[in-house]
């Protein structure tokens, strides 16, 4: 594996508002690399820069080892899947994919055989002399994929490429997409704001924050070990313990509910120093006797049923909830002890 | 600093051939045209009326000029007064109700929109003139001598064909947001207890203020610059302005005069284009999504039945009737031998034939069917010549360049400038030539062009920025140069709101009297000025010839606007 795409240190405005502020990252052949962010954290607006739309203000784009910078868009051969597909209404299925292959003069029959190679690809062949617009939207969105594989492209780059479809679809077809990606063996860049349609497809992820990245790395990586307490609020653990260093070396945190030890922090701290804590629910266990640190008691406050266990909030003091998945149905209003071991606590400055 | 580019421009503002430094070249083109032969013109006007010692301000016509200028402001409120009178309610009855027939009559209500002025004198000739079926049949049935009704060559001639040519904006401005107006603030006004004629009164009618507005002050632009109907049905003691310039050239020669004349009509006319296109678009008018047909209700109350009736019956007699009358009269032989008071009718089509002879007391050199060849050959050039350097503009317009504020008004300025006006332009620029007269069959198509241009800005420029830019990008992805893009992307796409845009420049040349009537020569005339010239001769058999030719033309506008219609139909 070697790295075919490289960005470096891209800046971009954007109305007057610093909208990338010096983003590098790789991208290796065959591989599906993932940039995540919220709307308006410039993930397609680094898109658009890769694929030439767009002018960096500063920065460079490497395809092995070669400036993009002057090479106009038609001649990058980097195909791009929008957002809202942009199928062409004037044509048919048949013609929206042969157009790539049509702007390169290839012949006829050639085209037709490829054409036909593409639309088999997403199961749209019999779909070939359709308008655009009588599609359904999953529909326009195999189209759109197919056109953008049919004149093989280098590289692959997919906007929100299940953003307009409704949930149930977009589990499903992330998992076809990321089946039919990786036969393609081209690297691929796909750009979402869905948490699980990134974790899903990609085989790394570029998590983009207000013009920075934030982290990049596997899921796994990212999900035991988010970088930031943004990115763990991003993610979704809410669990949150405001407190103060007592020891550095094994770390402890002293806090409202007593001791709690840590296996992770992000940077050096120093004794006294106010940290929040993340207390990640996986790992948490119920217990019937007090124990000395790292535990949680409260009052059950809400229940619901999540398929694989109970979530349930628990209020502390009832100033602060904390949830976490049990086995049990716990009664609303019981008192409870919950311990979360060390490698389940993240402290974050 | 390396990968550093100017600015943060996107890809494709760079323009139709990609090269964004030369976008200019785009402007170049249109503008050095609109130079020459539209503010050229203009400023040898200016030129002209200033240098004139011989007028000098003590023995300039104030008078004269006062009262012309009266009476065109004077009609021209009355004519745009009745003219809402009769267009609000149809509007009502148009963007309200669902009703049997409602898709025809709404294509024909918006006939007399895009029918040539003389077309629209020779259908009124047809029903009301001296000549016309009404009179012909009341004579028979009264057995009279003299025609009962005589109100060709009155004022109320002139109100009745303005009344007829501007129903259409009103119907079509006010009706358009009447069916985007949200039924449910009326229908909640109802619930607070409002009467149907109150919830009207304080909540339709302010909410279409500002639309009523925009369509009288059009309708007054149009009946303040009105040349034709003036000329051709109020006769000769009633002048605006338009007919007092074209007197002043074409009779009297008195050029300076009627450049003094024509500077006082480009004041007011500039100013309400100005207001016109200031107002326009951004009416305030709460949007609601709705099914298509949701809001329309079905006539079913009895009051509801007899306002139909009533609207019915006087839109087909306005309308309807002259255009149906010019057909008949124009198929209709009056036998010369008169049997007492009795005249004998019959079915002829000798005025057809007619205009393929050249008589020798015919006004012109040439068989009258010549004027057909040569009005569609100065459409089809007018037209051409409107979409290549109207699409240059509008694809300049979509530059977004800081320069439009000021290019954008001066590519609409065509409109505020009356068709006489250029055409005296083009006399005094270009009748001081030698051999002058070989270029007025140039000149034709050019100033028809002028007066289409900015009609098919308007149509191309909301088509080609409607066209989603990602659809252009993506093209570009797909390895699509600047140029493929153009040519697979944008003209396909565009090329109906084109078709459209060369239709109306070809409508509009071939019913173009105005500039027509200064540049025309005897031996190449256009249909209308020879509609124009066999109406003002006495004869039944010119007068047939010229309902004969006006039927031909008004046939040519309306399958042209069937076309238009039928290509919108299929855009939506």
């Amino acid at each position: 594996m070697q790295a075919v795409l490289k960005v470096v240190d891209i800046h971009k405005h954007y109305d007057g508002q610093s909208l990338l502020r010096g983003v590098s990252f790789e991208v290796q052949s065959g591989e599906i690399l993932c940039l995540l962010g919220s709307s308006g954290s410039g993930k397609s607006t680094l898109l658009r820069i890769i694929a030439g739309l767009e002018n960096q203000e500063h920065g460079k784009v490497l395809w092995q080892g070669q400036p993009m910078d002057g090479l106009p868009v038609h001649q990058r051969n980097f195909g791009l899947m929008f957002q809202d597909y942009a199928l062409f209404p004037h044509l048919n299925v048949f013609s929206n994919v042969a157009f790539g292959l049509r702007m390169r003069g290839i012949s006829e029959e050639l085209i037709g055989k490829r054409v036909k190679k593409a639309l088999d690809m997403v199961d749209m062949d019999a779909f070939k002399n359709r308008r655009v617009t009588e599609l359904s939207g999953g529909e326009q969105q195999r189209v759109a994929l197919a056109r953008a594989l049919a004149p093989e492209p280098r590289l692959l780059m997919l906007d929100e490429p299940l953003g307009a479809l409704d949930r149930s679809l977009k589990e499903q077809l992330s998992n076809e997409l990321r089946t039919l990606l990786h036969q393609l063996d081209i690297p691929v860049i796909y750009v979402t704001h869905d948490q699980q349609e990134a974790f899903t497809v990609s085989d790394r992820l570029v998590i983009l924050h207000a013009g920075h990245i934030q982290q990049q790395g596997t899921a796994e990586d990212i999900l035991s070990h988010p970088a930031s307490l943004w990115l763990a609020d991003f993610l979704g653990f809410t669990n949150q313990l405001h407190g103060k260093v007592k020891m550095v070396f094994p770390l402890i945190v002293e806090t409202s509910q007593g001791l709690f030890h840590s296996s992770f922090s992000v940077s050096n701290l120093k004794p006294g120093q106010k940290v929040t804590l993340v207390l990640k629910p996986e790992h948490s266990k119920m217990v019937r006797k007090n124990q000395n640190g790292n535990m949680i008691s409260g009052k059950v406050l809400d229940v619901t049923f999540r398929g694989d266990g109970y979530l349930t909030k628990i209020s502390v003091r009832s100033e602060k909830i904390i949830s976490f998945k049990s086995p049990q149905n716990h009664k609303v209003g019981s008192s409870l002890q919950v311990v979360f071991p060390c490698e389940s606590v993240l402290c974050y400055v | 600093m390396p990968g550093s580019c100017s600015g943060g421009k996107q890809f494709w503002n760079k323009g139709l051939f990609g090269l964004r430094k030369s976008s200019w070249l785009l402007w170049l083109i249109p503008l050095l045209f609109l130079g020459f032969f539209f503010l050229y013109p203009l400023t040898a006007i200016f030129g002209l009326a200033l240098r004139t010692n011989e007028l000098g301000w003590t023995s300039f016509p104030w008078q004269r000029v006062g009262s012309i200028l009266g009476f065109t402001i004077f009609q021209a409120v009355l004519s745009t007064l009745l003219t809402v009178l009769v267009g609000l309610p149809a509007a009502f009855l148009f963007g309200r109700y669902d009703f049997k027939g409602k898709n025809l009559i709404r294509l024909l209500s918006t006939l007399p929109f895009i029918l040539p002025t003389v077309v629209v004198a020779a259908g009124f000739n047809a029903i009301i003139g001296p000549n016309g079926l009404l009179n012909l049949l009341l004579m028979q049935i009264w057995h009279l001598d003299q025609p009962p009704i005589q109100i060709l060559n009155t004022l109320a001639a002139i109100l009745l064909a303005h009344v007829f040519y501007n129903t259409a904006v009103v119907i079509r401005t006010v009706g358009s947001s009447l069916e985007q107006l949200d039924p449910r603030l009326e229908q909640a006004s109802r619930t607070l207890g409002a009467s149907p004629w109150r919830s009207f009164w304080e909540v339709t009618l302010p909410l279409l203020r500002n639309s009523l507005a925009s369509a009288a002050l059009v309708v007054f632009l149009f009946d303040f610059t009105s040349f034709g109907v003036i000329l051709l049905m109020g006769g000769p003691q009633f002048a605006t302005l338009e007919v007092e310039i074209y007197y002043q050239t074409m009779q009297l020669l008195n050029l300076p005069l009627a450049a003094w004349l024509s500077i006082i009509q480009l004041g007011c006319t500039l100013i309400l284009t100005v207001i016109i296109l200031h107002r326009g678009g951004g009416l305030p008018i709460p949007v609601a999504p709705r099914l298509s047909h949701s809001t329309n209700r079905q006539i079913q109350s009895w009051k509801e039945r007899l306002f139909l009736v009533m609207m019915m019956v006087l839109l087909i007699a306005l309308l309807v009737m002259p255009l149906v009358a010019l057909v008949l009269r124009s198929l209709t032989k009056l036998d010369a031998v008169r049997s007492g008071n009795n005249t004998i009718f019959g079915f002829t089509l000798q005025y057809y034939r007619e205009l393929f002879i050249n008589r020798q007391q015919s006004l012109f050199y040439v068989p009258p069917v010549e004027a057909l060849r040569n009005s569609f050959f100065y459409a089809l050039a007018a037209s051409g010549l409107a979409l290549f350097f109207g699409s240059l503009a509008t694809y300049a317009l979509l530059q977004k360049s800081r320069w439009n504020k000021f290019f954008d008004p001066l590519i609409m300025l065509p409109m505020g400038t009356s068709a006489v006006t250029l055409g005296l332009g083009f006399i005094i620029v270009f009748a001081t030539l030698p051999n002058a007269r070989d270029f007025y069959p140039v000149l034709i198509p050019i100033a028809h062009s002028l007066v289409a241009l900015p009609f098919v800005v308007r149509v191309l420029q909301p088509a080609l920025a409607s066209i989603p830019s990602s659809l252009k990008q993506v093209a570009a992805t797909l390895g699509a140069s600047p140029w493929q893009v153009w040519f697979s992307v944008e003209l396909p796409i565009a090329s109906r709101a084109a078709a459209v845009a060369g239709l109306f420049a070809f409508t509009i040349s071939l019913g173009e009297f105005g500039a027509t009537a200064f540049l025309s020569r005897p031996d190449i005339p256009t249909l209308p000025v020879a509609i124009f010239r066999f109406l003002s001769q006495p004869g039944s058999l010119n007068y047939g010839q010229a309902l004969a030719m006006a039927t031909i033309l008004m046939a040519l506008c309306a399958s042209v606007m069937l076309v238009i219609d039928r290509i919108n139909t299929i855009n939506s």
